[in-house]
């Protein structure tokens, strides 16, 4: 090529002069041609047409054309399709000596473009010179730079917006604002460590989608069991995944439900702990997302910014809510003090001034909280007596605490109020010394009722001690009474007996027969009238004498009883049965008057049958003898049962069975003082049986 | 009391009916011949003891028997009673309580003040005379009374 040219120049400027001046130029040209061929720079010499007419061995290779094929190449066949519009325009601005140097893109032979610097000279000899200078490397370079500016700018607005952060949403909304101004993706969200490391706090989850990725914004997700939390937990650097709909490790039912494509998650980590992870990625349409290089770097730096913050706000957010704890805790037991139903003040040791009282309080002594706090308990004389409070204090001070102790306070309005008190010393806050607080239980009301009640007894006892005297008096009188009965009520009886014999004796013979009847009669009410007093003394005594309980053989006791009835058995025909009798305890007088008193009725009673028959039992169940007489004889009517065992009370008239109606009366008061019962069951003319029942003498 | 002195039945008794039915009886079987009769038992006390009315009578001058009710004004039966079993002079009298009451303390009492014997008197007269006759019988008749020295 460049023989070429100087063969051109040559053919031109034919003369000695610039015969000699050729010769200088050829050593000259040698130069140039050597520069020409290894200049870094393509260079191409083309004609006023823009046709190739040499290129050197730099830009060849640029454009992938062996120097042949570009010689007599036109320029619209390196330039790429954009730029061949621009030639002619191009070309007159070189020929006029303007925009020589411009951004050119070109094509290969293989038809990749490449931006260029273009310079293009116009020579002496009306060609022109292109040196191509390939700048992609300064534009990555130039690229690279901008976006590390960009990065750096992103952080700075980072750093100065988490500035005056209070909450990790904020922080989430600070952090999602640069990542995606700055990498270009939406979805941006924090896990944040909860206190046990055990779960993973997710904020930001519902950015994207109403549609939450695994969890509500601010669950908290168990980390043990789950392969992706557990790696994103464990990691010390980005854990990427490019496609989640390839990757193993995510959860393909969930990645097909939300359309998860790319996830990244950085460790959020300050000074060696890791608080959480952030993490962005892209969903569906947006397709994978690959981070390279600088673009870790400038999540990596993020994540470290936020790491900063969040550790400041989540310390923060700490105190604030044991501060919320503390202030809740303090209104709780202002509220549980105030509102105690137990009365409680808290005191100054030393003269019990006020300082708290709770409505309880207030109300047990009759006073309000205005009236009392600052004043003291001594000086509103609330103590009956002073003196127990300095002993009580005394008590406290030794021991630390007094409890339930029982003493008189008075009430605001003067009334005496009894209640135990209880105190204890404490600190408290805004008091130099060590405080009282008291705890009252009110119990006026409790010692009313006992006073009430120990009146009542007191009331009771002298009653009864009353009655009883009452009672024994009456007693006394009823013995006199019988006394004087049996004394005195037959002293007549035998004189009008007495001296209608004796009328009889002496005037016998000068009385008519009626008169002498007449005398009789008088004898035999006389006689009778001494049989009832004799009746009702032997009644009247059953209540007063005691009973002597002793285990009977009631065999023995029939066997006598119908010994002293031998008299009343005289010429009666009587089969006496008598079965199996087992021992009771009992007084052996009394219950020998009850065998005695029902044999004679079943005798008596039986006296009309020809066949008389009398049976003598006892049936023992549980501990109870019950004891009967069954007799064959007359028998009563049931209608008139009530009167059966009543004093005088007599179902027969005396012409056809004599007695005086007290035998029965007798055999009930008697089984009655043994704590047993008595009665009877009976049928006209068809008999009766009479029952009684007694302790068994086995029975303990 | 009859003209030689000599009291066999001392007959103490407030009742008019009593006394005079009583005396009827003790008639009747003949035992009525020396009978003191005192109407309470101060008027038991002053013969018994020679006082009073009786201040001439000599101590030694014992009834045969006494026969006397429980219930008296002025001093009662049983104080009587205890007064003569108390004096060495009188002790060996023998007492014959003659008495409406049944109660058993009026019967236990008596014997323990050393009665002799404790009589109910029944409302039907045949009864309370054959008592009163049986009584007079066995007292004056078959019981033996110790042998005093009356001389002294």
């Amino acid at each position: 090529m460049a023989g070429d040219l100087s063969n051109r120049s040559s053919g031109r400027q034919n003369t000695v002069f610039e015969k000699a001046r050729l010769q200088g130029a050829v050593a000259s040209e040698e130069r140039y041609r050597a520069l020409f061929e290894h200049a870094p720079d393509g260079i191409l010499i083309a004609d006023s047409e823009n046709c190739y007419l040499d290129a050197n061995a730099s830009i060849c290779r640029m454009l992938g054309y062996a120097r042949d094929e570009l010689i007599g190449m036109h320029a619209s066949a390196i330039l790429a399709q954009t730029e061949i519009a621009n030639i002619g325009p191009a070309l007159d601005a070189t020929k006029s000596g303007s925009g020589r140097q411009r951004e050119v893109q070109f094509r290969r032979k293989d038809n990749s473009v490449f931006a260029a610097e273009q310079i293009v000279t116009a020579l002496p000899d009306g060609n022109l010179m292109v040196m191509i200078r390939d700048i992609t490397e300064r534009r990555r370079v130039e690229q690279a730079l901008r976006i590390k500016q960009e990065h750096s700018q992103s952080l700075l607005r980072l750093a100065r917006r988490l500035e005056g952060v209070l909450t990790v949403e904020d922080i989430l909304e600070v952090s999602r604002d640069e990542v995606e101004r700055t990498l270009g993706i939406h979805a941006v969200w924090f896990y944040v460590f909860s206190e046990d490391r055990r779960f993973l706090r997710i904020i930001g989850a519902n950015h994207r989608t109403e549609e939450v990725p695994q969890a509500k914004d601010g669950e908290l997700l168990l980390i043990e069991g789950d392969q992706m939390l557990e790696e994103i937990a464990a990691a010390e650097a980005i854990v990427v995944v490019e496609d989640a709909r390839t990757d193993p490790r995510t959860n393909k039912r969930l990645v097909e439900r939300l359309g998860n494509r790319t996830i990244v998650n950085m460790p959020v980590t300050l000074s060696g702990r890791k608080l959480g992870t952030i993490g962005a990625g892209t969903f569906g349409d947006e397709g994978v997302r690959v981070l390279n290089a600088e673009e870790c770097e400038f999540f990596a730096a993020l994540a470290s910014h936020v790491a900063a913050v969040l550790d400041r706000v989540q310390a923060l957010e700490k105190r604030q809510l044991a501060e919320a704890a503390l202030r809740q805790s303090d209104a709780r037991f202002v509220k549980a003090f105030e509102s105690n139903p137990a009365a409680m003040c808290i005191t100054t040791v030393k003269d019990g001034r006020f300082i708290e009282v709770n409505d309880r309080y207030c109300q047990m002594f009759n006073s309000t909280r205005e009236e009392l706090i600052g004043k003291s308990a001594l000086k509103l004389s609330l103590w009956a007596d002073p003196a127990t409070r300095a002993l009580l204090v005394e008590l406290l001070q030794a021991r630390g605490f007094v409890r339930d102790y029982e003493t008189r306070f008075r009430r605001r309005n003067g009334e005496p109020l009894d209640a135990m008190i209880s105190m204890e010393l404490i600190d408290f806050p805004g008091e130099n010394e060590p405080v009282l607080i008291a705890m009252f239980t009110d119990f006026t009301e409790r010692k009313q009722a006992e006073a009430k009640i120990n009146r009542l007894n007191a009331d009771l006892e002298q009653r009864v001690i009353r009655r009883t005297a009452e009672l024994e008096a009456a007693n006394k009188e009823l013995e006199a009474f019988s006394y004087s009965v049996s004394h005195d009520l037959r002293a007549p009886l035998r004189a009008v007996d007495g001296f209608s014999r004796a009328v009889m004796e002496d005037y016998g013979p000068h009385l008519p027969e009626a008169g002498q009847r007449y005398l009789q009669t008088i004898r035999e009410g006389a006689q009778r009238m001494g049989l009832l007093i004799d009746d009702l003394l032997n009644f009247s005594r059953l209540s007063r004498v005691s009973l002597g309980k002793r285990t009977l053989d009631m065999g023995g006791l029939v066997q006598a009883a119908l010994d002293e009835l031998s008299g009343q058995r005289q010429g009666r025909q009587i089969d006496l049965r008598i079965g199996d009798l087992p021992p009771c305890k009992g007084d052996p007088a009394l219950l020998k008057q009850v065998w005695i008193n029902l044999l004679s009725n079943a005798i008596k009673y039986t006296q009309r049958r020809e066949a008389a028959v009398i049976e003598v039992g006892c049936t023992a169940e549980q501990g109870i003898n019950t004891y009967f007489v069954r007799d064959n004889g007359t028998g009563f009517d049931m209608r008139y049962f009530g009167k059966l065992f009543g004093v005088f009370q007599r179902l027969h008239r005396a012409e056809d069975y004599p007695g005086t109606g007290v035998g029965l009366a007798i055999v009930q008061r008697v089984i009655h003082r043994h704590g047993g019962r008595v009665w009877a069951e009976a049928a006209p003319d068809l008999g009766a049986t009479f029952y009684f029942t007694l302790e068994s003498a086995t029975s303990s | 009391m009859n003209q030689n002195g000599i009291v066999e039945i001392l007959l103490v008794e407030d009742n008019p009916d009593d006394l005079e039915l009583t005396l009827r009886a003790l008639r009747q079987a003949n035992l009525a011949n020396h009978i003191e009769v005192a109407r309470d038992g101060a008027e038991a006390l002053e013969f018994i003891f020679c006082e009073g009315p009786h201040s001439g009578r000599k101590i030694e001058d014992t009834p045969r028997v006494i026969l006397l009710d429980l219930k008296l004004p002025k001093v009662d039966g049983l104080e009587v009673l205890q007064r003569i079993k108390s004096d060495p002079r009188t002790k060996h009298i023998p007492v014959v309580m003659l008495t409406s009451s049944k109660e058993q303390s009026d019967i236990v009492k008596s014997y323990e003040s050393g009665v002799n014997s404790y009589m109910v008197k029944p409302v039907n007269f045949e009864g309370f005379a054959a008592a009163v006759q049986e009584l007079g019988m066995y007292w004056l008749l078959l019981n033996e009374s110790p042998k005093l020295n009356r001389i002294g």
